[in-house]
């Protein structure tokens, strides 16, 4: 199947998963890099109990890092695309409270790297990603189908 | 779509079990559950007190947020002293303190933290050690219509 799809819409994928696995990575990174500062940007949104915000300082940077890892490489693609398609839906909800509530923030997203204020791009950049990654676990979920379909013995599954 | 979850399942554990096991042999490494509150009574300061101080005039009063933050509006009088920029603000900040200065460190809400690390940055670093907290300190102060202003310091 992978073969039959049109050049165009399998260099977007290949492209589209360098820079979101890319902008993962890079998140992540920055962030494993200055657990304390990354504690305290999760603190600000002031979603969380204090109990789990260190936890989730701790773990999340990782869990970005993997999943970027792996959706650059391409491998266990819709699992990855999956886990970052509900990660950007948790920061789209995370952001758009803290805006609606007025929390004057740092978005955290970049760690020390990015200064300025969270502000209604950001929810934009996140939205954008968003929809890259629900795009990305779509079309490799059908494509993987596809493929064992392909695979199957001709009398198996009419 | 089974297996796809399935894998997801594992990509999230594996990442959180590698962050907690990174975060006990890393220098960086963080408590897993942050301390009840690190904050003692003696450190912080009331909205009622930190005004009465303002009005004598006995007291410094240092913004720990961000400069931007600053800029937007602060506490009348006020000096900006960022925690993440401490190192460049500092030497500024101290030609007008005297180690036996009254000093009010402040951010904006309930769970920032940032006054916390600057008034331990002010003891450790500058030994300064008549400095208390006014928790929340930009949101309360502004709503109780207290004296603020805009832009950088003067």
């Amino acid at each position: 199947m992978t073969a039959r799809q049109p050049l165009l819409v399998r260099f977007l994928s290949f492209v589209l998963r360098l820079v979101v696995g890319g902008i993962f990575i890079y998140a992540g990174v920055i962030k494993i890099l200055d657990p304390a500062k990354f504690a305290a940007d999760v603190a600000n949104y002031r979603m969380l109990p204090l109990a789990l915000v260190n936890f989730v300082a701790i773990t999340l940077p990782w869990v970005e890092t993997v999943v970027g890892i792996l959706m650059v490489m391409g491998f266990w693609l819709p699992a990855s695309a999956l886990v970052i398609t509900g990660l950007m839906g948790v920061f789209m909800a995370a952001i758009g409270q803290a805006l609606a509530r007025g929390l004057n923030i740092q978005c955290g997203c970049f760690g020390t790297v990015e200064g300025g204020k969270m502000d209604a791009v950001t929810l934009v950049r996140d939205v954008a990603l968003f929809v890259c990654a629900a795009w990305l676990f779509w079309h490799s979920s059908s494509t993987e189908s596809n493929q064992g379909k392909e695979n199957a013995p001709a009398n198996c599954c009419n | 779509m089974q297996r796809t979850l399935l894998q997801a399942i594992v990509l999230v554990l594996l990442g959180a079990v590698l962050g907690l096991l990174v975060n006990i042999v890393s220098p960086k490494g963080i408590p897993i559950r942050p301390p009840e509150s690190s904050l003692n009574e003696q450190d912080k300061i009331s909205l009622a007190e930190a005004k009465k101080l303002w009005d004598s005039g006995a007291v410094f009063f240092l913004d720990a947020r961000a400069t931007a933050d600053y800029t937007a509006g602060h506490i009348a009088l006020a000096r900006s002293l960022p925690v993440e920029e401490f190192d460049q603000y500092f030497p500024k900040v101290t030609t007008v303190l005297s180690p036996d200065s009254e000093i009010v460190v402040y951010c904006d809400g309930d769970q920032c933290d940032l006054s916390h690390r600057l008034m331990m940055l002010l003891r450790e670093r500058g030994g300064y050690t008549n400095v208390r907290v006014l928790t929340n300190g930009w949101t309360m102060w502004r709503k109780a219509g207290f004296s603020t202003e805009k832009g950088t310091e003067s």
